[in-house]
């Protein structure tokens, strides 16, 4: 018996469709071949270096390759931003659009485990293009530079950030039935998330500082307040994140460079509440990864919870139903009665008027052929008279010329 | 097996349920027939758990499917009215998905999944692309992907629309087959001819209503009555004859081709049988009484027509 690893349904299918699919290996191709690209002149300027050392006039520096690296990075995370929501965007909507969803959810499968399967199947794009790009990535230790644990932990950042990234495609592709339409709130959406970030934290610390200014100027009165805490707005934008990271590894020759040292070490009086010290400070990379695994955990409980067909239980049968009026009167008028006369059977030779009375409490319809004498629920009688008045008139007529008629045959 | 009750379901103003009520036992292959929008698929994806109703109760082996959706989920099948399928999946992968939705993996995921194919005739195709299947072929794949659970109960919308008849028999066939298994079976159709070939219990539904339901021999013999009398005397009794059945209140409506009356007549075999006793003992010079045969198509007809009159005050709200 074949071992099965991956439980999840919706994981394995679409696994499988992806690569049953061309796009995947013209993606990694187009991809590796760009960074492949990219570090080539690092490589090259290196190796020119390295040359001139015969000379005896070499700068041959480990920067060189840590810069390469940095590029490469960069670009990874370019990448991501922009290849994620395409890849994400569509992955409920399509299954929408292909009207297999209606199917998938009679399954026992949760809507939870479905979201998750369409999740992990469109990350597991990214995340292997990302392996994908590692041997280009390796280049860097020809010379040295940067350590394997390093080159670890910035692809769990770069993933982590990919995760991020794509809870709010899958979230957009759940919420709308078009993929086209959540594709493009994807990208609108993620582009107004990396700019309000900083927008919000520096809003808020101006208006603080304004707040603080004013009492202290125009009042006399000395507060602390501040709105350096505006600065964590930042947590949720993913490009502070790597940038964080990225300076807190390797630096970008400049101590200052990290989210900590620029704002505790930066101008005077800015952030004059927050210290070098500072955990969440000294910490940003770990924390705002937490708190945007966090917002995709959440924003994957909502997804799940808003492809649920019935999202609450239905009213047991109630009288005073709103707006329903047409036959609300009659279950109440006999609800006794009509839960046992359900049209279980139409009584076997029953005339065909009768039939509509069958779902009516009185199964012994065959006893008064004539409806209108059936003691019935309002509305069903003055529908009913309706009809046979109109039948009767409809007969009164005919009846005449056809009187006439034969008369005069005769 | 399945029990509806009072089941209403509005879209904004539209009341697409109306006091819906429905049984049907184990075994049964029951057809809903209904015209376009009367609400068949409205019901379907309701008791599959695909739709909020507005309110009432679904039951299913005595469970309430609506208060609680998942745990029917492996008692039910569901095949809706269009296909579903995924490009460049082979007939056996799509089964083999759709088992492992329903946690059945591997080995014993293709085992199942081969007999199915077997089951709907389509063994030969186990490897062809989904996508090249004709219509039948995937009706008939679609068929076998809601047995992949062996469910209790198959819900089936539609499933004969767009086939040519040779595939409409074999679907037919093989609805019957599992019938005879005792699977419950609940198919819609806009066609009752079509059902009443197959089912062995038919109910028509009326803009959200349901208006008619019984054996397809109650429903046969409904449609038989549903045509009118032919009564045939002699030339000089004509204008009595006429007279008379003028005063017979289950008369709706008399007339009269020389000596041949066509009479719409509300009444079972007894009510004719007296009728005739009336007209004889009258002294009425009776030559022939007999029903018109009825067809299906008209007493469906008559059915839907009847009550699409007092239209102001039901359906569209």
């Amino acid at each position: 018996m074949k071992k099965t690893i991956i439980k999840n349904a919706v994981l394995r299918k679409d696994m499988l469709l992806d690569m049953k699919k061309p796009k995947v290996a013209v993606i990694m191709l187009l991809f590796n071949v760009l960074l492949g690209l990219v570090s080539l002149p690092f490589l090259g300027s290196t190796l020119l270096l390295a040359e001139g050392y015969s000379y005896g006039a070499a700068d041959l520096s480990y920067r060189t390759m840590i810069n390469m690296f940095l590029v490469l990075v960069w670009l990874e995370t370019i990448a991501i931003f922009f290849l994620t929501p395409a890849l994400t965007a569509g992955c409920v909507s399509i299954e929408k659009e292909r009207q297999t969803m209606d199917v998938l959810l009679t399954t026992r499968m949760s809507t939870w485990q479905i979201i998750l399967g369409k999740y992990f199947s469109s990350i597991m794009l990214v995340i292997m293009l990302l392996i994908s790009g590692l041997p280009v990535m390796s280049l860097v230790f020809i010379y040295g530079g940067v350590s394997l644990w390093q080159l670890f932990l910035i692809l769990l950042v770069l993933i982590a950030t990919t995760m991020f990234l794509a809870s709010f495609g899958v979230f957009f592709s759940a919420l709308v039935k078009n993929t086209i339409v959540s594709v493009i709130l994807t990208y609108i959406f993620l582009g107004v998330l990396l700019s309000a970030t900083f927008s919000v934290s520096l809003f808020g610390i101006g208006i603080m500082e304004n707040i603080r200014d004013t009492l202290e100027w125009e009042y006399n009165i000395t507060t602390n307040i501040n709105g350096d805490g505006f600065i964590f707005a930042l947590w949720l934008n993913p490009f502070v994140t790597i940038f964080d990271s990225t300076a807190q590894i390797f630096g970008y020759g400049d101590e200052y460079l990290t989210i900590n040292g620029m704002v505790t070490l930066g101008e005077e009086g800015v952030f004059y509440s927050m210290t070098e010290k500072n955990i969440f400070l000294n910490l940003w990379s770990l924390c705002s990864v937490i708190v945007q695994l966090l917002i995709a955990f959440l924003l994957l409980r909502w997804s799940a919870h808003l492809i649920k067909p019935v999202k609450r239980k239905p009213k047991k049968f109630k009288s005073n139903l709103n707006g329903v009026k047409r036959s609300n009167k009659a279950p109440v008028a006999n609800k006794e009665a009509t839960t046992e006369a359900m049209p279980r059977t139409v009584a076997a030779a029953e005339p065909v008027a009768a039939p509509v009375s069958l779902n009516k409490p009185e199964p012994v319809a065959k006893a008064v052929p004539k409806d209108e004498t059936v003691a019935e629920p309002i509305e069903a009688v003055m529908a009913k008279e309706e009809t046979t008045s109109e039948a009767v008139s409809d007969a009164s007529v005919p009846d005449k010329d056809t009187d006439s008629d034969a008369g005069n045959e005769q | 097996m399945l029990e509806i009750k009072h089941l209403y379901k509005r879209y904004g103003r539209f009341l697409a349920l109306n006091d819906m009520n429905l049984h049907v036992e184990q075994g049964e292959l029951f057809g809903f027939v209904g015209s376009n929008g009367a609400g068949k698929t409205t019901t379907m994806r309701i008791c599959v758990g695909l739709l909020e109703a507005t309110s009432g109760e679904v039951y299913i082996g005595g469970q309430d499917v609506l208060q609680s959706r998942k745990a029917m989920s492996e008692r039910i099948g569901y095949v809706p009215d269009f296909f579903g399928v995924y490009n460049s999946f082979s007939a056996l992968e799509y089964l083999e998905f759709f088992a492992s939705a329903y946690g059945i993996y591997g080995d014993e995921a293709k085992n199942l999944c081969l007999d199915l194919l077997k089951l709907v005739k389509l063994s030969d195709k186990a490897n062809a692309d989904v996508n090249g299947l004709s219509r039948g072929m995937k009706q008939r794949m679609c068929l076998a992907r809601a047995l992949v659970h062996n469910p209790d109960i198959l819900f089936l919308d539609e499933p004969a629309s767009g086939l040519d008849p040779k595939a409409r028999f074999e679907l037919k066939e093989i609805l019957k087959n599992l019938s005879s298994m005792g699977k419950t079976i609940v198919i819609s159709s806009h066609i009752l001819p079509e059902l009443a070939e197959m089912c062995t219990s038919v109910g028509i539904i009326d803009r959200g209503h349901m208006v008619l339901k019984g054996t397809i021999d109650e429903i046969h013999r409904a449609a038989a009555l549903s045509s009118p009398l032919l009564i045939t005397v002699a030339e000089e009794g004509v204008d009595d004859t006429f007279a008379f059945l003028q005063e017979i209140p289950n008369v709706h409506k008399v007339t009269a081709q020389g000596n041949r009356l066509s009479v719409v007549y509300d009444g079972n075999r007894e009510d004719e049988t007296a009728l005739l006793k009336q007209m004889v003992n009258r002294d009425l010079p009776v030559y022939s009484f007999n029903r018109q045969e009825g067809s299906l198509e008209s007493l469906f007809m008559q059915i839907v027509g009847k009550n699409k009159k007092p239209s102001g005050k039901g359906g569209q709200r």
